[in-house]
C-alpha cells in the first residue's frame, strides 16, 4: 500500500503540474490567434441579464457521429448559454451515452478559436492574415470567383466537398450538386481492410453487419487495428460486458493502446505484419485440421473448381450482380467436383456430394478445388516464417490460432486503424476472411468479422429526400482526393466545408503545394482548422448546438431517429450550414430550390417515412422529446440484425474467398507482401529506422475539439517512443522532438513508454498545426498509391502508416 | 444511517476520462483543477506502462475524494470547515475555509485543490449544475459527492456519464442496495488502508 501511495501521489501531484504548465500555454496560443471577441465581452448583454433572471431549459440533440457514435445529449441551457451536458435517458439504458467530447462542448462551443466573422485572405496563402468583411462581400467574392473558374475551364473544375462531420451534420449538401462540381469520390480512407474481406465477407463498408452488443456471445474477439476505447469510446461497453461473459480478449498493436491494457492479450506485432501473423494462423488451422469441413462445403467456395492453368473458375460465365456489387459484371455458376457420381456439377446441384479437396481432369483441363489451391498457397507460411515476419513468437501464434479455431464463437474487430493504413491491407482483409470462412466463424451468433467502431449491425431508415431538380448533380468523378498531390487534374477552384485537404492527404506539403496552385479556395468552418490559413474567404459556421430555429438536424444514429432542438442562438456572426448554403446559391438564383429553412426540411425529411421509419412524424418525433426508436429499436438490436445463419448476399450464397479478378496480381488466395515502406528489410530503413504510425486520442476526434481548452489542459502533439530509442537519441521524456524525413518534418513533445515496441513511433491524429512547434504530422506521411488496389472496391488506400522517420532533439 | 459510497470496477474502467470532465463540468470546476481525474498507476503520464517491452501492465484508477470513515482531513481543519455529513459524505462550508490547507496536506490521496490564485473557468460565465457554488481564492475544494444532485437523489455525474458503467453509486447503510452486494461479492480494493482512514469509495475488480 505505500508503493500505491507513492504512486498515486507522484502521479497527481505530476498532473497538477502538467495542469498549470498547459494553461500558460493555454493563454499564449489564444492570444496569438487573434480573436477579436472573449466569449465573455462577445456575452456580456446576456450576463447582465443573468443576475436578474436565471432561465433554465432543457434541450435534446444527436452529438457527433464522426466519431461514430452519435449519442442522444440531453444540454441544460441556462440564461441562453449552454451550461451542462448529459446523457438522455433511453429506454434501452445502453443507449443512455456520452463520453468526454460530448461533456467537452461546454467549453469547445465557446473556445477561442471560433471563427467568429467572414475573413478574407490578405497574405501569402498559409500566412494566416486575413481582414474583416461582411457576409455579402464574403458571398458574392466566392460567387464571383467561382463563375470564372467555371467559365474558363467548366463546371467540374470547381471541388466542393463537405468534411466528415460537416456532411453528416446535415447528411448530405446542395452547394456541389447546384454547381455541378466535382465531388471528389472515393477518398482512399479507411477501407483497406474492407478492400481485402468486403467481397467474401459482405460487410458494409467494412463494417460488420452484426452488432457489437452481439459480443458476450463470442469465446474469442480478436482486435485488428482497433482502439475501441478511444475512438468509439461508448461501443467499448459491449467489448467490456464481453470480457465480464467469459470471452477472451486479444488485441494486436504495436503499443500497449488503452483497448490493448483492457484486453486478456496483448500482441506487439511489428508494423504492417498483422497479415504475417493472420497467414501463419490459417497455415496452422489447416495443418492441424482445426478447420470446420461441415461448413467449408456448404458455406463456401471451397468446394469449387478452379482451372490450374489459367486460374479461371470452371462453371458457366453468366452476367449479374458481382460479390462487389458491380451490376451487369461477369459470375461464374461454379462447378465443383460430386464424389458420388465422380463429375464436375453445379456447386447448387441437388444432392452432389462436394470434394472438398482433390485434383481432377475436366475436358482435358487440370482442375483442382479452392481448398486444394489454397492449402498450397499456405504451405510457405509456416509459424516459423510467421514468427520471423511479426516478432511475435511462433508458440503465441499457434496459441491465437488455437483460441480462434478452437474455443467456441470467434469475433474479428478488424477495423480502420493500424494495419489498415499499410499497402498490403487488402491482403490482410482477404487473409482474415480466409481464417474466418476456414473455422466457420462467420454467419452465427457471436461470430463474425468487421469492423465495430460504429457499433456494427444496426437497424437502418431512409428519410425523404429533399426533392431536387434533375440537373442538379456532381459533375463525372474525375479526381479522387488521394490522388490531388500525385496526379495531374484539372481543378481550378475549391469550397470546403470543414478541413477536407490538410487532416486528410499523406504528405501535407504536396497537398499544400496544389492548395497553393487554385485560382480561388474558400472554407466554411466553425474553428479556425489548420486549412483556413491557405483559404482566400472565410465563413463562419455555428457549432450543431446553436440555430436561428427551433430545431435543425434530423439524423437516424444507434437505432433511434433523432431532431436537434436548438440550444443557443449562433455564437459571433456564424450561420448554419442551411443558411450558408442558401446564401451562396442565391447568387445563381439557385437558392429557390432549396428548402426555405430547417423546419420546411425536417418536414419533408419526416414525411412518408416507410420500413423501419414507419409512424413516425415531425409531430410525435418533437412530442417525444425529440427522439423515437426505429421499429423494434426498443428491443435488443443484436437478434434483429446481422447473419446468424450462413447464408450470405454473394451471387453463389456463399463465402467466395478465391478472387479470380486478381488472378494477374497474384492475389486469387491472399499472398504475402510486404508494405510499401515501414517494413524489415527496406534500404531506407538505414535513413530512416523508425516507422511512424498514427492512431486515436480520446482528446480528438481527428482534429476536431483541438480548440478545446479544457482538453488542451491534459493533451497536446506528443510522440510515444520506446526509452531504448529514445536513449540512443539522447531524447528525454518531455523533450521536444523533431520527427523527419525526407517529405518534411515537425517538431512535437516525446513520451517516453515501454508500452510500444521499440522502434515504433506512435503519434494520435491529428491538432491544427498551429498547436505544433513545427509543422505538423502529416509532412511525413506517405501519399504513394497502391496500383492494384484501382481494381477494388473502394481504390487506393492512403498509407498513413506506411512511413519511416528518424527523431533527434529539437 | 446513510453512508452514500461509490464503487469503481477497474476491470471495467477504460481510462477515458469521461467521469473526470463530467465533474468538472457538473462542479463548475476552474481551469488548472481536477476533483476527479483518471491516473495510470504508477506513471508520470497519462496511459503509460508498468514494466518492460513486451511484459507490460496498466491500471486505471479514477481517484477523487475517497469520503473516508475516518477522514484525516476533517481531523485537522481548525475552523469545521470540513466535516462528515448525515449521508457519509465529507464535505466543505466554503465559508468556514480559512485557506490554511492542512486538510490537503493531511488527505493521503492528494484529493484536495486548492483555489491559490482568483479562479479561471472556461467559458467564463457559470457552467454546470445551478446549485453548485463556485469557490473563490483562497477557498479548498474536493469532490463532494455531487452533493446537490445526490440531495435530489440523483446519481453522482460521474456515474451518470461513465460509457462502460465502470461505476456504481449508492447506500453502504443499504444490505440490499446494489453496492452494498458488490462490497461483499467482488473482491475489493480499498486504497491505502493501513493510513485507518476507511474511505467508502472502493475499487473492485
Amino acid at each position: 500500500m505505500n508503493e500505491t501511495k507513492r504512486n498515486s501521489l507522484a502521479n497527481a501531484t505530476m498532473s497538477r503540474r502538467g495542469f498549470v504548465k498547459a494553461a500558460a500555454i493555454t493563454g499564449a496560443v489564444g492570444a496569438a490567434s487573434g480573436s477579436m471577441f472573449s466569449t465573455s465581452s462577445w456575452l456580456a448583454p446576456t450576463q447582465a441579464l443573468a443576475e436578474e433572471q436565471s432561465e433554465e431549459k432543457t434541450c435534446y440533440l444527436c452529438h457527433n457521429f464522426h466519431c461514430l457514435g452519435g449519442c442522444g445529449l440531453k444540454a441544460t441551457v441556462r440564461d441562453g448559454r449552454l451550461a451542462k451536458i448529459e446523457p438522455r435517458p433511453m429506454k434501452d439504458d445502453r443507449y443512455r451515452k456520452i463520453c468526454l467530447r460530448g461533456i467537452n462542448e461546454v467549453q469547445h462551443v465557446y473556445a477561442a478559436d471560433r471563427l467568429q466573422t467572414p475573413l478574407r485572405r490578405v497574405g501569402e496563402r498559409g500566412e494566416g492574415k486575413f481582414e474583416v468583411i461582411s457576409w455579402d462581400e464574403a458571398v458574392k467574392e466566392i460567387a464571383d470567383n467561382v463563375k470564372a473558374v467555371q467559365e474558363k475551364y467548366g463546371a467540374g473544375s470547381l471541388y466542393v466537398k463537405k468534411s466528415v462531420e460537416a456532411s453528416l451534420g446535415q447528411g448530405f449538401s446542395f452547394v456541389d450538386v447546384f454547381l455541378n462540381a466535382e465531388g471528389g469520390g472515393l477518398t482512399g480512407l479507411d477501407r483497406g481492410i474492407a478492400n481485402g474481406c468486403e467481397p467474401a465477407l459482405q460487410t458494409v463498408n467494412g463494417n460488420s453487419v452484426n452488432s457489437i452488443w452481439e459480443m458476450k456471445h463470442a469465446s474469442t474477439i480478436i482486435n485488428i487495428g482497433d482502439n475501441l476505447a478511444e475512438s468509439g469510446i461508448i461501443w467499448t461497453q459491449a467489448l467490456v460486458d464481453a470480457r465480464e461473459a467469459g470471452a477472451k480478449i486479444i488485441t494486436f498493436d504495436p503499443r500497449l493502446s488503452p483497448t490493448a491494457a483492457k484486453s486478456d492479450q496483448w500482441v506487439p506485432v511489428k508494423p504492417a505484419e498483422d497479415v504475417a501473423v493472420i497467414l501463419g494462423m490459417a497455415q496452422h488451422i489447416i495443418e492441424n485440421k482445426w478447420y470446420d469441413e461441415d461448413y467449408m462445403k456448404n458455406y463456401t467456395s471451397y468446394p469449387f473448381l478452379v482451372d490450374r492453368e489459367t486460374g479461371e473458375l470452371v462453371g458457366e460465365k453468366m452476367t449479374g450482380t458481382n460479390r462487389i456489387g458491380k451490376k451487369n459484371a461477369t459470375i461464374v455458376h461454379s462447378m465443383v467436383w460430386d464424389e458420388a457420381s465422380g463429375t464436375a456439377v453445379p456447386y447448387d446441384q441437388e444432392g452432389a456430394v462436394p470434394a472438398i479437396e482433390g485434383e481432377f481432369t475436366l475436358d482435358g483441363r487440370s482442375v483442382a478445388t479452392e481448398f486444394t489451391l489454397l492449402k498450397e498457397k499456405l504451405e510457405e507460411y509456416t509459424l516459423e516464417w510467421a514468427a520471423e515476419r511479426s516478432g511475435i513468437d511462433a508458440q503465441t501464434i499457434a496459441q491465437i490460432a488455437d483460441d480462434y479455431a478452437n474455443r467456441g464463437p470467434a469475433t474479428i474487430n478488424c477495423a480502420e486503424g493500424g494495419p489498415d493504413k499499410y499497402a498490403n491491407a487488402d491482403v490482410l482483409g482477404h487473409a482474415i476472411a480466409i481464417i474466418a470462412s476456414l473455422t466457420g466463424n462467420y454467419g452465427k451468433l457471436g461470430a463474425s468479422v468487421g469492423f465495430y467502431s460504429a457499433g456494427g449491425g444496426s437497424l437502418s431508415g431512409t428519410l425523404t429526400a429533399w426533392p431536387l431538380p434533375e440537373w442538379a448533380k456532381l459533375s463525372e468523378n474525375k479526381m479522387r482526393l488521394y490522388e490531388v498531390a500525385s496526379k495531374p487534374n484539372d481543378i481550378h477552384a475549391a469550397i470546403t466545408f470543414g478541413d477536407a485537404f490538410t487532416l486528410r492527404a499523406a504528405n501535407a506539403n504536396a497537398t499544400i503545394d496544389w492548395i497553393k496552385s487554385l485560382d480561388f479556395f474558400a472554407i466554411i468552418d466553425i474553428y479556425h482548422s489548420s486549412a483556413v490559413d491557405y483559404a482566400d474567404i472565410v465563413l463562419p459556421a455555428c457549432s450543431k448546438f446553436e440555430n436561428t430555429e427551433e430545431y435543425k438536424n434530423v439524423r437516424v444514429s444507434q437505432n433511434h431517429v433523432y431532431i436537434a432542438q436548438k440550444c443557443i442562438d449562433p455564437l459571433f456572426e456564424s450561420k448554419t450550414d442551411l443558411e450558408i448554403e442558401r446564401l451562396i446559391l442565391a447568387e445563381w438564383g439557385y437558392d429557390q430550390y432549396l428548402p426555405k429553412n430547417y423546419d420546411e426540411l425536417n418536414r419533408k425529411q419526416l414525411s412518408n417515412l416507410k420500413g423501419n421509419l414507419e409512424g413516425i412524424t415531425y409531430e410525435n418525433l418533437i412530442a417525444n422529446d425529440c427522439m423515437l426508436p426505429l421499429k423494434n429499436g426498443d428491443n435488443p438490436v443484436e437478434d434483429q440484425v446481422g447473419y446468424h445463419e450462413p447464408i450470405f448476399k454473394t451471387p453463389t450464397k456463399r463465402l467466395e474467398l478465391y478472387y479470380e479478378d486478381l488472378v494477374d496480381e497474384g492475389q486469387a488466395f491472399p499472398s504475402y507482401e510486404t508494405c510499401d515502406e515501414a517494413y524489415d528489410g527496406n534500404p531506407l530503413k538505414e535513413t530512416y529506422p523508425l516507422v511512424f504510425m498514427q492512431g486515436k486520442t480520446r482528446y480528438r476526434i481527428h482534429a476536431f475539439y483541438s480548440s478545446s481548452e479544457w482538453f488542451q489542459e491534459n493533451y497536446s502533439p506528443c510522440v510515444t517512443m520506446h526509452p531504448s530509442d529514445a536513449e540512443a537519441r539522447g531524447i528525454k521524456n518531455g523533450d521536444d522532438v523533431l520527427v523527419f524525413n525526407d517529405r518534411g518534418d515537425f517538431v512535437c513533445r516525446a513520451v517516453l513508454d515501454e508500452g510500444i515496441r521499440p522502434g515504433v513511433l506512435f503519434m494520435a491524429e491529428t491538432t491544427y498545426s498551429k498547436y505544433y512547434k513545427k509543422g505538423f504530422l502529416q509532412n511525413v506521411t506517405n501519399s504513394n498509391l497502391v496500383e492494384r488496389c484501382y481494381k477494388m472496391k473502394f481504390g487506393p488506400q492512403i498509407l498513413y502508416n506506411d512511413v519511416l522517420v528518424d527523431v533527434k532533439k529539437a | 444511517m446513510t453512508k452514500l459510497a461509490i464503487a469503481i470496477n477497474t476491470d471495467r474502467c477504460i481510462g477515458c476520462q469521461t467521469c473526470a470532465f463530467a465533474c468538472k463540468m457538473q462542479n463548475s470546476v476552474p481551469q488548472g483543477m481536477a476533483w476527479n481525474r483518471v491516473i495510470t498507476e504508477g506513471c508520470d503520464h497519462e496511459d503509460g506502462s508498468l514494466g518492460t517491452f513486451p511484459n507490460v501492465t496498466r491500471t486505471y484508477l479514477p481517484l477523487a475524494c475517497q469520503h473516508c470513515e475516518n477522514p484525516a482531513c476533517e481531523k485537522v481543519c481548525p475552523t469545521g470547515a470540513t466535516y462528515k455529513d448525515e449521508k457519509g459524505r465529507v464535505e466543505i462550508d466554503y465559508d468556514k475555509c480559512i485557506g490554511c490547507r492542512m486538510c490537503m496536506a493531511a488527505c493521503p490521496y492528494n484529493a484536495r485543490v486548492f483555489n491559490w490564485a482568483e479562479p479561471v473557468r472556461k467559458p467564463d460565465f457559470k457552467y454546470g449544475d445551478k446549485e453548485v457554488v463556485e469557490r473563490e481564492r483562497g477557498v479548498m475544494e474536493k469532490c463532494t459527492l455531487c452533493k446537490e444532485r445526490t440531495n435530489r437523489d440523483e446519481q453522482p455525474m460521474c456515474v451518470e456519464c461513465c460509457p462502460v458503467r465502470a461505476r456504481v453509486f449508492g447506500d453502504l447503510d443499504d444490505p440490499d442496495s446494489e453496492i452494498s452486494k458488490l462490497k461483499h461479492e467482488k473482491s475489493v480494493r480499498i486504497l491505502l488502508e493501513d493510513k485507518g482512514t476507511r474511505p467508502q469509495v472502493f475499487y473492485v475488480s
